[in-house]
């Protein structure tokens, strides 16, 4: 049995993380921990919001924080009878200390950990990649899945595949944690440069791996800069699709020079990425 | 389906490797690939950045790729009469350590003879071919003595690093089989008086995997004890997260695994992240 992580903020509750969430366990044999970050320096409201009249009220700023805690415990009902209507085994945590280091200890203790696309933990929206979402990828300690905002049930999965050792590891992660959704349509995509054989990188090992894991993956081998072909190929692709990547391996100052393939999914694509690194 | 690696070398042939490899198979049908090392790259050893290989550098000769031949097919004959599915990797020229790498890239698990694991590179045990080979490969690997119990129960050995946590959710994705065995979850640490850390989580994970589980703090300094310690246990495979840190590092704290290793009486899962 697998424990699988469902990361929400309470504040802003992510009904797709939810459907996501449970929509894979229900295929898979698991126990899903809903995890509220009720990080105790965030709250909804803004500091010009508690002044009144001279000066703070403590009057106020104690019945803007009982609002908080109803529409935390609002959230954490919401994902309880959810899980209940689907029939699940489940858990909440709620954790109160500083949200990434919160998550990122639970992550130790995990087997997989969703999370939604466009989380960031602060009162400010932001862009996809959200620096919440980034600092987490850097540190976890298990595989994450990022969800988009929208919930597809995933009907396809597709593998990217560089020859690189950690894209070799996430299939691997991803074929131990959830073996049920490999049997899906699944397709392996590589790039190489133009001066390049059109070969996957090691043939014939990869094969061999493949054959026993994906037997019946597909290949595409395209030509050209990785980043741009990958991203025109998968916006071809429907919503319904799980990508399957190693990345954010590397340090941050690497990461400054060239950009994770991560990032600039998370950027242009609005599909699930299910991201894994080895250190 | 696992894909696993049998690594041999090319003057022995581990039969205690190969037994592992094959109660393996009777679990789980497996493909199994054995990949045969030439000592011929220990030529090149000057080079290898310590000090104790070049003495031992032998030279190629006729005699060492008969033996390995002699091997191969000896893990032929042994794969068709046990009915597992196989592949034979060899002909590596030059570098044979990076090799082993890169097929373990590909490998679900590597499966080595410990004992015997170029026994005539070093007298020390585990031999530095040994342990550079755990410090760099990619995938989790058991190392099995020549003689041994398949395991009946299992020791998950956990010092509150996230290295242990780690090594132990590995062992889970690949021995589902072994997880209804009988299961201790030790915690030992150099500070006697220390407290289970994390409890509470560790107990939450390892409950989900394993069925049969009990948490035991011993209160021993691992370092010194905990080879004793394992050693009355019989028919035990002991899972530990190891030879992660640098070779610097393993300089001024020992892996406690080192001495379990030396013992050869455990077949042990070492992984790292």
């Amino acid at each position: 049995m697998k424990n699988i992580i469902a990361a929400f903020d309470g504040l802003k509750y992510a009904e797709s993380t939810e459907q996501y969430a449970i929509n894979i366990a229900k295929q898979t044999n698991t126990h899903l921990v809903g995890v509220f970050l009720d990080d105790a320096t965030y709250n909804s409201f803004k500091i010009n919001e508690v002044v009144e009249g001279d000066g703070f009220t403590i009057n106020k700023i104690n019945k803007l924080e009982e609002k908080d805690k109803a529409t935390r415990y609002e959230a954490s009902a919401n994902f309880t009878k959810a899980c209940e209507h689907a029939k699940l085994e489940f858990s909440v945590h709620h954790d109160h200390k500083i949200a990434l280091q919160d998550l990122k200890q639970e992550t130790v203790y995990a087997d997989l950990v969703m999370i939604g696309a466009n989380e960031t933990l602060t009162h400010y929206e932001e862009k996809a990649p959200t620096r919440f979402i980034r600092d987490l990828l850097a540190d976890t300690q298990c595989p994450v899945i990022v969800v988009p905002h929208k919930f597809k049930t995933i009907e396809k999965i597709i593998l990217l595949y560089d020859g690189e050792p950690t894209s070799v590891y996430a299939m691997k992660m991803f074929s131990y944690l959830l073996p049920q959704l490999k049997y899906l349509d699944t397709e392996v995509i590589s790039v190489k440069h133009l001066d390049e054989d059109s070969h996957l990188h090691n043939n014939k090992l990869m094969k061999e791996f493949m054959k026993r894991h994906y037997p019946k993956a597909k290949y595409t081998i395209m030509k050209g800069w990785a980043e741009e072909e990958i991203v025109s190929h998968l916006k071809l692709q429907e919503e319904n699709t799980l990508i399957i990547l190693g990345a954010y391996r590397r340090g941050a100052v690497s990461r400054w020079f060239r950009e994770s393939m991560a990032d600039i999914l998370m950027r242009n694509l609005k599909l699930p990425l299910f991201i894994a690194h080895n250190k | 389906m696992k894909k696993v690696l049998l690594a041999f070398d090319e003057k022995n042939f581990s039969e205690g490797a190969f037994q592992f490899a094959q109660k393996l198979n009777e679990l789980q049908p497996i493909l199994l690939t054995g990949v045969f090392l030439p000592s011929s790259v220990f030529s090149n050893m000057w080079t290898y950045p310590d000090a104790n290989a070049g003495i031992f550098a032998p030279m190629i000769d006729e005699d060492d790729t008969e033996m390995m031949e002699k091997n191969i097919l000896q893990f032929e004959k042994r794969c068709q009469s046990n009915g597992i599915d196989y592949r034979v990797h060899k002909g590596f020229t030059d570098y044979a350590l990076s090799d082993l790498e890169k097929e373990c890239i590909y490998a679900d698990l590597l499966i080595i003879g410990t004992e015997i694991f170029f026994e005539n590179l070093g007298t020390q045990s585990p031999n530095s071919y040994l342990e550079d080979a755990l410090h760099n490969i990619k995938c989790a690997a058991v190392l099995v003595p020549e003689k041994f119990d398949f395991p009946e129960s299992i020791v998950l050995a956990y010092d509150g690093s996230d290295n242990s946590v780690f090594a132990i959710k590995q062992f889970a994705y690949l021995f589902p089989e072994l997880c209804n065995k009988e299961v201790l979850l030790v915690y030992a640490s150099e500070d006697e008086e220390a407290d289970f850390p994390d409890k509470i989580e560790m107990e939450e994970l390892a409950a989900r995997h394993f069925s049969n589980l009990t948490l035991f703090k011993l209160e021993i300094n691992p370092t010194k004890f905990f080879s004793t310690w394992i050693s009355d246990k019989k028919s035990t495979l002991l899972v530990s997260g190891s030879y992660k840190r640098s070779g610097l590092s393993q300089l001024f704290k020992k892996s406690f695994i080192k001495d379990v290793i030396a013992q050869h009486e455990l077949p042990i899962f070492v992984t790292h992240s």
